[in-house]
């Protein structure tokens, strides 16, 4: 009996060891400080990474898009660089917890986070404490601009010409889906600017779906989405794409006309740059930017982040630090974004 | 829908898919069955294997695991007081007691085969009208939401009649623990002191994992060193099968189905899952009984109404995420991530374009509940052996899974310090003598409820009046409020009457005699 007790004990030790393993701790965080303290620790860092697994940290839980082009990503560079990627979600606070923990990781090359807009959008709307200059930039190789508006079929106001007019007699008359602080707020009051309108921003959640049930449901008359989202509700008839709300037409979705071109002038994209530790070596920042660049080359890769609806297209670290600068700035020229306001 | 059933089966029935659906459910069932460790988790560590594979097999090991995932919870909530997973809460109420008189099989035996009732019927309802239930569902707003939680809410009242002291503060502490974090909508910062990891709240995980887990491990440490320390030695009374007839069955029929059924609408609304299902169904049959006394004491009545409308979410919340693209939990919002990576987008025309996978979903489901009852029937001689583990052995190995679960959930030690501080609050509790179910109820439900009032009065511009415009948001406030002041009512008209007959005795004599 002992024995027996014993033998399920030690199986449901060996288990749980095991089950630790999978979920994802990662053991990268910590060796550096082990065995690299003394000699020459930058160069070898720099020159020999990676040695070991490398953790990409994310801000959100698996199933998103930011998840699953990471975890594209993670196979992609397991395969280039030789060691194991490993995604591991880190969701809460608006993301605020994954940064902080990546902001503060030794900055080795081991620990990193992958995120899109709302990274900076949180910054300036004050609901994540990192800015972009608390990290190094390792690049990025894709962007996605199918985001669009749209409304129900149904509704009276189901083009951008009608809203604008409605909105322009009587303003705050329409809701739009939003969070605050988030890219749709963004989005809205980047709108406003453009149109000389005024909306009624609506709460509905977090996740994109939030923001489709609430127009589906009839709780909100406009939301704005990712186009895959929406997709099957517009060949029913049951919802209209009023516009992208990208500079141009997306390859994606050809049919689908922009906001500019309807005059209103939006000009959003997403961007998905990597972002290390402050302080990480230039040569691990080199090697890491220069597989995702090769990778970005790969026929299957661009096929794999085509399902998701992204485009491939390769920016060095030097060119992603000015994009997130240039949108920084853009961003944070709308006051209403900021606490207290 | 029978066709739909057959085009399914005709779609699954091959050698690697059958293996790959009972693969997923031994392992979901293993996953499930250790306290900590989830069928969120489960899923999470299975995805990345699915990328390789057609849709057809990794929707099949997915439905599996999820299936045997959400059933693997009562083993652990029956048998050491913990539950495996948050369906399995309410299990833990009559299951544990049965256990410890001696019954464990049969608590096992009625748990599992309730579960596969309450799974049969969700994933038959999810089968038959799952378009239409979902779009009513849709038209759940902020106003709706916060009305129905509020209304659950109150079912702290019924469950803590006759200790209401205790059971009011119990709530209360669940309700403050969920205010903890960033505000909903804007964002602030609330009782963090500063703390940065406190920013994201508390987790659902640690909190059910320390309040149970944690809690049991340092009851028994706490048994170890007094007198009575071997005295009870739980004996098993050795039956066969699942120690339950189907007669016994049978009887149970109308509690089955009323909480199936509560399982279903409340998986298909938007953010509550099996986790608040269960515990629900175990509200209204303790509240429809003729015996609600008994409910806590061990008997199967409690056991069925949990794991039925535990189980009865599954089929729930599938159906918004496959008919709408909108997953009602964490587990099922990852199987959408399954999907979109193989370039299947849920939504309305899933069904018509992609109706073979839509049908091996189904078929997966059924073939999973169908694998889940025979693994349990086989596993339940060795699952009631975990009895036998010397505690010395089994507690510290609990310790260890119930960390790596708080860890697992968002890969945070923070999470683990937070386990251990619900486990001392749980253990605080059982000292006390507070019931912790409307701790839970409060914590689970508390920041919904916060989240749509505000969503509702943004909309309103602060008017709270604007709710009463929505039939079914005014109806629930009123079931809310009479569900509050009825036990009180009561009292008063039993205290009355108690004081009248007092007053006026000749008076009855009066009436008697007539």
């Amino acid at each position: 009996m002992m024995i027996k007790a014993k033998k399920l004990v030690t199986g449901l030790l060996l288990v749980s060891l095991l089950l630790a393993s999978l979920v994802g701790c990662s053991p990268s965080a910590n060796t550096s400080g082990d065995t690299g303290s003394g000699e020459n620790k930058t160069s070898d860092s720099g020159s020999n990474w990676p040695k070991s697994a490398v953790e990409i940290v994310l801000p959100y839980s698996p199933g998103g898009e930011v998840d699953l082009s990471a975890r594209i990503f993670a196979k992609y560079l397991t395969q280039e660089l030789g060691e194991n990627f490993v995604v591991t979600n880190m969701p809460g606070a608006s993301g605020s917890i994954c940064y902080d923990h990546v902001a503060n990781s030794d900055p080795d090359g081991y620990t990193l986070t992958y995120c899109h807009d709302a990274k900076i959008i949180g910054n300036v709307a004050g609901v994540v404490q990192q800015s972009y200059k608390d990290f190094e930039i390792g690049g990025m190789a894709v962007q996605g601009t199918t985001q669009v508006w749209s409304a129900r079929a149904d509704s009276e106001y189901n083009t951008v010409e009608k809203i604008v007019e409605k909105l322009k007699q009587d303003p705050g008359s329409l809701s739009f889906a939003t969070i605050l602080g988030g890219f749709t707020h963004l989005e809205m009051l980047a709108f406003q600017d453009e149109a000389g309108v005024e909306l009624k921003a609506l709460d509905v959640g977090a996740s994109a779906a939030d923001h489709l049930s609430a127009l589906l449901g009839g709780h909100v008359d406009i939301a704005t989405n990712a186009y895959t989202l929406v997709k099957d509700y517009v060949e029913t008839g049951e919802l209209v794409v009023l516009g992208n709300v990208s500079a141009e037409r997306d390859p994606f979705i050809p049919d689908i006309p922009t906001f500019k071109e309807q005059g209103v002038n939006l000009e959003f994209s997403r961007i998905y740059p990597f972002y290390f530790p402050k302080g990480t070596p230039k040569e691990v920042i080199d090697r890491f930017s220069s597989a995702i660049e090769k990778i970005s080359q790969d026929e299957n890769f661009i096929a794999d982040m085509e399902g998701l609806f992204l485009n491939v297209k390769y920016y060095s670290p030097e060119e992603t630090t000015a994009i997130v600068a240039e949108k920084y700035d853009y961003i944070n020229s709308f006051d209403e974004l900021k606490p207290n306001n | 829908m029978i066709q739909s059933i057959i085009n399914g089966f005709s779609l699954i029935l091959q050698p690697t898919i059958i293996v790959l659906n009972l693969i997923g459910v031994a392992f979901g069932l293993i996953m499930g069955a250790l306290p900590g460790l989830s069928t969120t988790m489960a899923i999470a560590l299975a995805l990345p294997i699915t990328f390789a594979m057609d849709p057809i097999p990794a929707m099949s090991l997915l439905m599996g695991i999820f299936t045997g995932g959400v059933a693997g919870g009562l083993v652990s909530a029956i048998l050491i007081n913990i539950p495996g997973t948050p369906a399995s809460v309410a299990t833990t109420f009559d299951g544990y007691p049965m256990a410890k008189n001696g019954q464990a099989q049969r608590a096992l035996g009625t748990a599992m085969l309730s579960k596969f009732a309450g799974q049969l019927l969700g994933i038959v309802v999810l089968i038959a009208i799952a378009p239409p239930v979902a779009r009513f569902a849709l038209k759940f707003g902020a106003f709706e939401l916060f009305a129905l939680t509020l209304a659950s809410l109150t079912l702290i009242v019924t469950l803590s009649e006759g200790n209401q002291a205790k059971g009011f503060l119990s709530g209360l502490l669940g309700l403050i623990l969920c205010l903890v974090g960033n505000a909903p909508i804007d964002g602030l910062p609330r009782y963090t002191f500063g703390f940065q990891e406190l920013n994201a709240g508390f987790g659902i995980l640690p909190f059910l994992i320390g309040l149970f887990g944690i809690s049991e491990v340092l009851k028994n440490a706490e048994k170890s060193r007094s007198a009575e320390k071997k005295d009870v030695k739980i004996q098993v009374e050795s039956l066969k099968g699942f120690g339950i007839s189907l007669i016994e069955l049978f009887r149970q029929g109308v509690n089955i189905i009323i909480s199936t059924t509560i399982g279903v609408i409340i998986g298909i609304l938007p953010g509550i899952g099996s986790g608040t299902s269960n515990v629900l169904a175990y509200m209204v049959e303790k509240k429809r009984s003729k015996y609600p006394e008994k409910f806590g004491t061990g008997i199967i009545d409690g056991i069925v109404a949990s794991e039925a409308g535990g189980g009865g979410a599954i089929g729930g919340t599938m159906i918004p995420m496959l008919t709408l693209g909108i997953p009602g939990d964490a587990v099922t919002a990852m199987v959408l991530g399954g999907l979109m990576l193989h370039g299947l987008q849920p939504g309305p025309l899933l069904f018509v374009n992609n109706a073979d996978v839509v049908n091996s979903i189904f078929a997966s489901l059924l073939l999973g509940n169908l694998f889940m009852l025979v693994l349990c029937y086989f596993g339940i001689k060795l699952f009631v052996k975990v009895l036998r583990i010397p505690e010395h052995y089994l507690y510290p190995a609990i310790f260890v899974l119930c960390a790596l679960g708080a860890f697992g959930a968002s890969s945070r030690v923070f999470d683990v310090s937070a386990m251990i501080l619900f486990g001392i609050i749980g253990f605080l509790m059982v000292k006390f003598d507070m019931p912790n179910t409307p701790i839970i109820l409060g914590f689970m439900l508390g920041s919904m409820n916060e989240t749509n009032l505000r969503r509702g009065l943004m909309r309103t511009d602060g008017s709270f009046l604007a709710f009463f415009e929505s039939p079914v948001a005014a109806a629930l406030i009123v079931v809310a409020v009479i569900s509050v002041l009825y036990p009180f009512v009561k009292k008063f008209i039993m205290r009355s009457k108690a004081k009248k007959a007092e007053d006026n005795p000749q008076g009855e004599t009066v009436v008697l005699n007539k």
